[in-house]
């Protein structure tokens, strides 16, 4: 999943009082912020592959892995525990969104065996093959289109803009 | 893509559109034009991706990407 990704984490924001017991409010500042910094989080493997540090086979390894996530919310937990379940879940449902990729996650690393739903084709990491390729391909239409449409329809419940 | 999948897209994003607003629309606050339009709009992507289940150049394009390994070592 590409662009759709930012449907999905604006509408794991919506579900903020639900997942923190009423501590963080629907499309909240605090809560758009924490969803989209842990939803966005595992595509930051990207950077090292940039910069020449790390291969291209590393994007979608360590990063996307239950492990990962673990780690992420084990780290957070000591300074906000509702940071931590917001991060888990948006960092859990990042993975369920990237699942429909050929290319597979491993999810339970150290062990890497990749798991996928394989609705599209891989396309790489990054780059306009990445972009232009990821939408010559129907479930990616049907999947991400539907994020942004399931969000629309968020926002048309909560009364936030463009329904305020 | 053929011609017939965006004409699909279309129509199929009508019907969703209605579906939609009979479905969620409170009815102390309805949709206005513009935000049945903004409905509209998200509803007609993901009925295009729908339409494009059945568009050959669509399902051409998956299998001409799963040929490529995109994370093979460079040499």
């Amino acid at each position: 999943m590409q662009l759709g990704h930012v449907a999905v984490a604006f509408a794991i924001s919506s579900y903020a009082p639900e997942l923190t017991n009423g501590n963080i409010d629907a499309f909240s500042m605090e809560a758009i912020a924490v969803s989209f910094a842990a939803h966005w989080l595992p595509n930051l493997d990207v950077i090292p592959i940039w910069l020449g540090i790390a291969k291209d086979s590393f994007h979608c390894t360590w990063s996307h892995s239950l492990l990962f996530a673990a780690v992420v919310a084990l780290l957070i937990a000591p300074f906000n525990i509702w940071w931590a379940v917001l991060g888990l879940v948006s960092l859990l449902i990042h993975f369920l969104a990237d699942m429909p990729s050929s290319v597979g996650l491993p999810l339970l690393m150290p062990w890497r065996r990749r798991f996928t739903i394989n609705l599209w084709a891989d396309t790489g990491h990054s780059g306009w093959i990445a972009l232009k390729g990821t939408y010559m391909q129907a479930w990616t239409w049907l999947l991400e289109g539907g994020a942004f449409l399931f969000l629309y329809i968020r926002a048309y419940q909560e009364g936030v803009w463009p329904f305020m | 893509m053929l011609l017939r999948t965006p004409i699909i897209g279309i129509v199929l994003a009508g019907i969703v559109t209605i579906l939609l607003v009979l479905l969620f629309e409170v009815p102390g606050r309805p949709f206005t034009v513009a935000q049945a339009l903004g409905l509209y709009f998200f509803a007609l992507i993901t009925c295009i991706g729908v339409a494009m289940l059945f568009d050959p150049n669509a399902k051409k394009a998956k299998e001409d990407f799963l040929k490529i390994n995109f994370y093979e070592e460079k040499k």
